[in-house]
């Protein structure tokens, strides 16, 4: 089971390459990190399933896609690509059924009691938040002002 | 287990870095420069499981750093669009090793 789920961020990944189009391999670079998510979920790690998720896929991976789809051409999506991904997304479901099955039995370690625990047991992580939060805040002002200056 | 997921990390950011070799396109190299990230996300995947706040605080710099720089490098890509109308990385005349 685990192998197989290995193997889905490796051949998104290789899809990525292979698709010509920006936004096609946009987009399966974001299908790229939700199986690596997937895999986080597998070893029960569901605080970095959330910020991969949250951050990365939600922000990030959007801003690349929106940036590609702006200053990329639109092709027609060939036939290959698309029986590609519904193999990719099948081989995806095997271990999202399994994973559902573990959930569905312990639903309560997904509670806020245990992140405000580890929040308040483990410092490092509140100043790893506060570094994610300064460096983007900082990233976002500057690249706001570096587009913005001058220019035609 | 670690030694399977060390070796797909491996293999993903190999494919990001051929990836980002063999493009002349900038928001290609972004989208390339970003499955390097996937692998990297992988390979902090065994760390995680051994200690969890370790994983978790890496993963968190890993993703802010990403994010930070991601943003800055489409608001570059950006400016030299507005500038020279392409993201060919063969249209710029400067920066580069002259023969």
């Amino acid at each position: 089971m685990f192998d197989i789920i290995v193997i889905v961020p490796l051949a998104f990944a290789a899809l990525s390459i292979i698709t010509r189009d920006n936004v096609y391999s946009a987009i399966s670079l974001a299908a790229a990190a939700l199986a690596v998510a997937l895999v986080y979920a597998l070893m029960n790690i569901y605080y970095i399933v959330f910020a991969i998720i949250l951050i990365y896929i939600g922000a990030v991976v959007l801003l690349i896609l929106i940036t590609a789809s702006m200053f990329g051409h639109v092709e027609r999506m060939p036939i290959n690509y698309r029986l590609s991904v519904l193999v990719l997304v099948i081989v995806s479901l095997i271990p999202l059924t399994y994973l559902a099955g573990n959930v569905a039995v312990s639903p309560l370690k997904l509670g806020f009691p245990e992140v405000n625990a580890l929040l308040l047991s483990r410092l490092d992580v509140v100043q790893a938040l506060i570094v994610l939060f300064a460096s983007i805040v900082a990233s976002l002002l500057i690249a706001i002002e570096t587009s913005r200056k001058g220019g035609k | 287990m670690s030694e399977i997921l060390l070796a797909a990390a491996l293999a993903v950011m190999l494919l990001g870095l051929y990836g980002m070799s063999t493009t002349r396109d900038l928001v290609r190299m972004v989208i390339m420069m970003e499955v390097l990230t996937v692998g990297a996300f992988l390979a902090v995947l065994p760390s995680a499981t051994a200690i969890p706040s370790l994983g978790i605080t890496l993963a968190l710099i890993l993703i802010g750093g990403v994010a930070a720089e991601t943003v800055l490098l489409v608001a570059l890509i950006y400016r030299y669009y507005r500038y020279t109308g392409t993201t060919d990385t063969m249209t710029m005349d400067r920066g580069k090793e002259t023969p």
